[in-house]
């Protein structure tokens, strides 16, 4: 899940639907209306194209992949009831439940499992998630297929052998499989209403879906509305009713519409107000550990950027703690590596600007600028792209004003929307960028297999060593050994300073008394069918 | 006068046309691709993007192309809705917008005209004072702090009114409404005062009085009608005002209107997008301009429509 | 909001009818009288002062944070007397920084927009016939266009930098100074002192600038004063979008779209520059009013 797109990206106040009064009291005859805070309008919620993280908890609800997650994040069974891998872990079989059903009725066979995929892989629906059926998974034929237009289907290794099973083969054997088989990844097709409807068939009037959750009303910069979908297999558990997203573009006003009973949960809470909000709210207040890390990246296309010693220098000259404890206040942890260390068995390599004095470290960030050939007569200048994300921009703001005190570096920030950003990004014209990640399963993989350049990731980077050592650990069925090669990896990467680590992010909501079966968790998923209103 | 509504709604044509033309060009060569993805798009992706929007064809040709669309109300697709086109987005936007500055305007001419008048007719006494004050803080103080301070009263510390949202209920209608109302109510307030203080001082609503007619009756006939042309005249400005705004009370309401499309259309650089809400808000001001510059030809005969 | 109101212009365009005799000096003298309008040019030069000279005084720059004092509150006597922001800036240089960029964006933007707009405008009285018809009809044509989002459209070309804001201003708002000098130019064209520079073998050039331009200002001079006006709260306006400077630059207009993020933890950060802007904004609204007065004999 590339880039969070935007978590309370804002910029501007908020947005809309709904009065305070139907979520104070409802009724026991009525039906049970749940109300979450979504932050910005999404930006689409094609099932197959959605890279965004927020896209994904509609898409949980409408979707169900061959897994699904339980309140703590747990993989339980989903579409499939059960699965089994081969013992040289390259061939994975799903058993579909039996009597499945689409939203209309349709009967929903293993066929429409392996046409999601396809769909995904095929050139011309340029889905920015393709690689993770090429790259992080390595699917038998998927790069070709990928590679070029009018490519066979049936050379990729996900097959249908019966209206039942599913069969997915893999070049290398890939331990976290499950965590990639849930709805994000592999939303089933309905083929009939996407060949009449084409890119309009996830209009809530055309829509065929199979979760837990059909829509029943979309409106841009306002609300998406889901309804309780009686034909999903568990609908006799689901509880919530009706599930209304509901744009709140700015965290202040999203917060303010909470405490004023508009809101059962909010996306996000603003990073400033966290002391006063514990004292305020106690345990309504939800921080956790995020799998986001938080990083500068460096365009080593443009000078004096492709020189590493101004990139050492630059991250030399940011206190991290400083800005985590007392600029960002927002519950982070300083973070020494580019993956976020949230599994124990991993052996991370820390960068050396995390030991030592900032003076200490100041004075050896000069002594590198020296040598690049800039001083105080010569001083560095450069601009740092962030999104308008508060966090994120609050974040640059601060390293910019660190280096000016620190290094003598006149920074400037770029603060631009999501797309802006993305766009400025791919067009090469940036040279120091805010970035981040959001991880799709605890563990360094996800990170790492991102920055492959095989990946495509746009970092404009080079490397061999890289990609053998990153081929080496897909090989590797035994966790302890692919660790310690992934760890190899991660080491040729952080000494490259293609990237500078900062952080690891928490997820922020706030989330009413009466709300059951929101749990805290690191993948911070939170599917409604799991949710009771009290 | 119906010769001269044709004439002028012909002289619009060509700015309605300058605007389409100046935004086409203008969202050509500004920086950023018109297709924005989360991935990098390969050059073969990219090659088969700029065929299907026909960006391989000469510019002259795309703008033709474009031209063609809005005759037949296309505003061709959206880049950062990407589930809909520019002309759906309008659709569903527009009589959000339409709803919120027609009540606007209308709140603003009466509130706006009743403190004028009150005000020239007691010149320096405590209507007129608040009038001033109250127009002092609807021009001085911006709108977006306004709305939040507002927010904040009635939303939560009241809880009289929702804080933000658009459900179709009136109570959630009421905040934006005044908000974007009172630049309005400021600048008409301070028009109608001037204007009639002026007007009770034309020798014909001298002559009224000197011939003894009722002052009430002077004050509403003769003097409100002389009074009312500058205010006529300014619903022209008023309209653009009100459109500007509307920007800004979508923006911290959170209504669904055109007016938020066209920030965030703007600041992710979805150039169809830009354009269109522009050409659309481009043609209710231009309208306006005809309809105020026709009404005051109705209202008052000495203007001439050569 | 943005637009001036149109019953100002056309109440001073008719007044301009009658030529310049006039001269400046009695102007002056009658604007003086006007005690609220001298004060408010009084205050709107100390603040111009405060803003301009201020940071001059102080031990520090504007960009130097200070880590160990993030969100001080007020405390007159301490080295940052209306206390610090959230990263450590000073605030009170913050805001008188910013201020820079206001005023300076808002005079000198209306200076510019005033500029070409007199020389387009009296260009076209002036020379009168196809010119004359060719010059009104594109300044029509450009009037219909909803001027915010002209700016908007070009800030979008021209980036994000305190230049580029200046100039989107600029292009939009010279329309109406052009149209207030060129009525004058139409009146004055006829008249005998132009006719006499005229046999005294002036170029056209020079009686433009030599005597219809001075002889337009006094009517430019009253709309300026709301232009500066206009200009300041239209940056605002961009920098509450998103569009206006970028960081760690700052205008009145970003700092108070910050502060309003912070209403209910540290209102500081929305009054301060509010204050600031408002006060800038009464002042030049007492001052516009005691201009027109001046500059119009028949008001007293």
């Amino acid at each position: 899940m590339r880039h969070l797109s935007a978590r309370g990206l804002g910029k501007s106040l908020l947005s809309a639907a709904i009065v305070a009064a139907t979520l104070a009291i409802s009724p026991a005859s009525a039906e049970v209306v749940l109300n979450r805070g979504f932050g910005a309008s999404p930006d689409t919620l094609d099932p197959h194209i959605n890279f965004g993280a927020r896209e994904g908890w509609i898409q949980d609800d409408m979707y169900e992949g061959f897994v699904a997650y339980d309140t703590k994040g747990n993989i339980v069974p989903g579409a499939a009831e059960k699965w089994e891998v081969s013992d040289d872990g390259l061939t994975w079989t799903f058993h579909l439940r039996d009597g499945l059903k689409w939203s209309n009725g349709d009967p929903l066979v293993a066929q429409d499992f392996v046409n999601a995929v396809i769909r995904q892989l095929e050139p011309k629906t340029a889905s920015p998630r393709a690689y993770y059926f090429y790259s992080t998974m390595q699917i038998v034929g998927a790069a070709d297929f990928n590679a070029k237009e009018g490519g066979d289907p049936t050379t990729v290794g996900v097959t249908a052998p019966d209206d039942r099973t599913v069969v997915i083969k893999l070049i290398n054997p890939f331990p976290n499989m499950l965590y990639l088989m849930g709805s994000y990844y592999v939303p089933p097709l309905h083929k009939p209403s996407f060949d009449k409807f084409g890119g309009d068939f996830i209009k809530p009037e055309n829509i065929v879906n199979n979760g837990a959750y059909k829509m029943s009303e979309m409106v841009p910069q306002s609300h998406v509305t889901l309804v309780k979908n009686e034909n999903y297999w568990g609908a006799a558990d689901v509880k919530i009713d009706k599930v209304v997203y509901v744009v709140t573009e700015d965290d202040q006003t999203e917060l303010k519409r909470y405490k004023a009973d508009e809101l059962h949960t909010t996306n996000e809470v603003p990073s400033d107000q966290l002391d006063a909000l514990k004292g305020e709210l106690g345990d309504q207040l939800r921080i956790t550990t995020y799998v986001e890390s938080q990083y500068l990246s460096f365009n080593i296309t443009k000078a004096p950027f492709d020189n590493i010693k101004v990139r050492q220098a630059i991250a030399l000259g940011i206190d991290r703690q400083v800005l985590q404890d007392k600029i960002l206040k927002a519950g982070y942890q300083v973070n020494c590596g580019y993956s976020p260390p949230n599994d124990p068995r991993y052996p991370q390599p820390q960068v050396p600007e995390c030991s030592g004095t900032q003076a200490e470290r100041s004075e050896k960030g000069k002594a590198l600028l020296a040598e690049a050939g800039f001083g105080p007569d010569n001083p560095l200048t450069l601009t740092i792209d962030t999104t308008t994300d508060n966090t994120a921009k609050k974040q640059s703001e601060g390293i910019a004003l660190m280096l000016k005190q620190n290094l003598g570096v006149n920074a400037k920030v770029n603060a631009q929307e999501f797309q802006a950003w993305m766009d400025t990004f791919y067009a090469g014209s940036w040279e120091v960028l805010n970035d981040n990640l959001v991880g799709d399963m605890p563990g360094p993989e996800s990170h790492l297999s991102y920055m492959r350049p095989s990946a495509e990731s746009g970092y404009s980077w080079k490397s061999d060593e890289y990609e053998s050592l990153m081929d080496q650990a897909a090989a590797e069925a035994d966790i302890a050994k692919r660790y310690a090669t992934l760890a190899a990896a991660e080491k040729v990467l952080l000494d490259y300073y293609l990237v500078t680590p900062l952080n690891v992010t928490t997820s922020r909501h706030l989330v009413k008394p009466s709300v059951k079966g929101w749990d805290d968790n690191m993948l911070d998923v939170h599917p409604t069918k799991l949710i009771t209103l009290e | 006068m119906f010769t001269f509504a044709i004439r002028r709604i012909l002289g619009a044509i060509p700015t309605l046309f300058a605007l389409i033309t100046i935004s086409f060009f203008i969202m050509r060569v500004a920086p950023g691709g018109p297709f924005s993805t989360n991935r990098k798009l390969t050059e073969a992706v990219l090659a088969n993007l700029n065929k299907a929007y026909h960006l391989d064809e000469p510019l002259w040709m795309q703008f033709g192309r474009y031209l063609w669309g809005l005759a037949q109300f296309d505003f061709g697709p959206s880049m950062k809705y990407r589930d809909y086109s520019v002309t759906e987005l309008i659709v569903q936007g527009l009589p959000v917008s339409l709803e919120v500055g027609f009540w606007a305007m209308l709140l603003a001419t009466m509130i706006g005209i009743a403190l004028g008048i009150a005000g020239a007719l007691r010149r320096n006494g405590a209507t007129d004072f608040t009038a001033g004050v109250v127009a002092m803080v609807g021009i001085a103080v911006p709108t977006f702090v306004i709305g939040p301070l507002l927010q904040t009263l009635f939303g939560l510390q009241l809880g009289w009114l929702p804080v933000a949202g658009w459900d179709g209920s009136w109570l959630a209608k009421i905040q934006p409404i005044l908000v974007l109302a009172l630049p309005n109510i400021a600048y008409i307030s301070r028009l109608t005062r001037g204007s009639m203080i002026e007007s009770l001082r034309t020798n014909y609503v001298r002559t009224a009085r000197a011939k003894g007619i009722g002052a009430q009756r002077v004050i509403w006939k003769h003097a409100l009608t002389g009074a009312m042309l500058p205010v006529i005249a300014y619903l022209g400005p008023a309209t653009a005002i009100t459109v500007t705004g509307s920007v800004v009370i979508e923006q911290i309401y959170g209504i669904p209107g055109i007016g938020r499309y066209f920030v965030e259309g703007a600041s992710n650089r979805d150039y169809p997008l830009v354009m269109g809400v522009t050409i659309l808000y481009g043609g209710i001001v231009i309208l306006a301009n005809i309809v105020t510059d026709v009404l005051r030809g109705v209202i008052d005969p000495k203007v001439s429509y050569e | 909001m943005s637009d001036v109101p149109a019953g100002t212009i056309e109440a001073t365009l008719e007044r301009a009818e009658q030529p310049g005799l006039s001269p400046i000096r009695a102007s002056w003298r009658r604007f003086c009288r006007n005690r609220l309008a001298l004060g408010s040019l009084v205050i709107l030069g100390l603040i111009a002062l405060l803003c301009f000279a201020g940071p001059l005084f102080f031990p520090y720059g504007v960009e130097d944070a200070d880590f160990e004092n993030i969100s001080a509150p007020v405390n007159l006597f301490s080295a940052h007397p209306f206390g610090t922001d959230d990263f450590g800036r000073d605030l009170l240089l913050r805001v008188l920084d910013g201020g820079r960029v206001s005023l300076a964006v808002g005079f000198v933007g209306a200076l510019a927009a005033v500029f070409i707009g007199v020389i387009y405008g009296a260009t076209s009285g002036y020379v009168g016939g196809l010119l004359d018809n060719v010059l009104m009809r594109t300044v029509d044509v450009l009037y219909g266009i909803p001027y915010f989002f002209l700016v908007v459209l070009i800030n979008l070309l021209v980036g994000r930098t305190t230049a580029g804001l200046f100039v989107s201003i600029v292009v939009v708002l010279w329309l109406t100074p052009a149209v207030i000098a060129r009525g004058q130019a139409v009146s004055l064209r006829h008249r005998e002192f132009v006719d006499a520079a005229r046999a005294g073998g002036m170029t056209e050039w020079q009686i433009i600038l030599q005597h219809i331009v001075p002889n337009s200002l006094n009517v430019v001079i009253v709309y300026s004063s709301l232009l500066v006006l206009e200009v300041i709260i239209t940056e605002s306006f961009l920098s509450f979008l998103g569009l206006g400077v970028q960081a760690p630059a700052s205008s009145w207009g970003s700092l108070i779209d910050a502060g309003a993020r912070s209403i209910e933890t540290d209102l500081r950060l929305l009054l301060l520059p509010g204050g600031f802007l408002v006060a800038t904004l009464f002042c030049l609204n007492f001052v516009a009013d005691g201009l027109r007065d001046a500059f119009d004999p028949n008001e007293r």
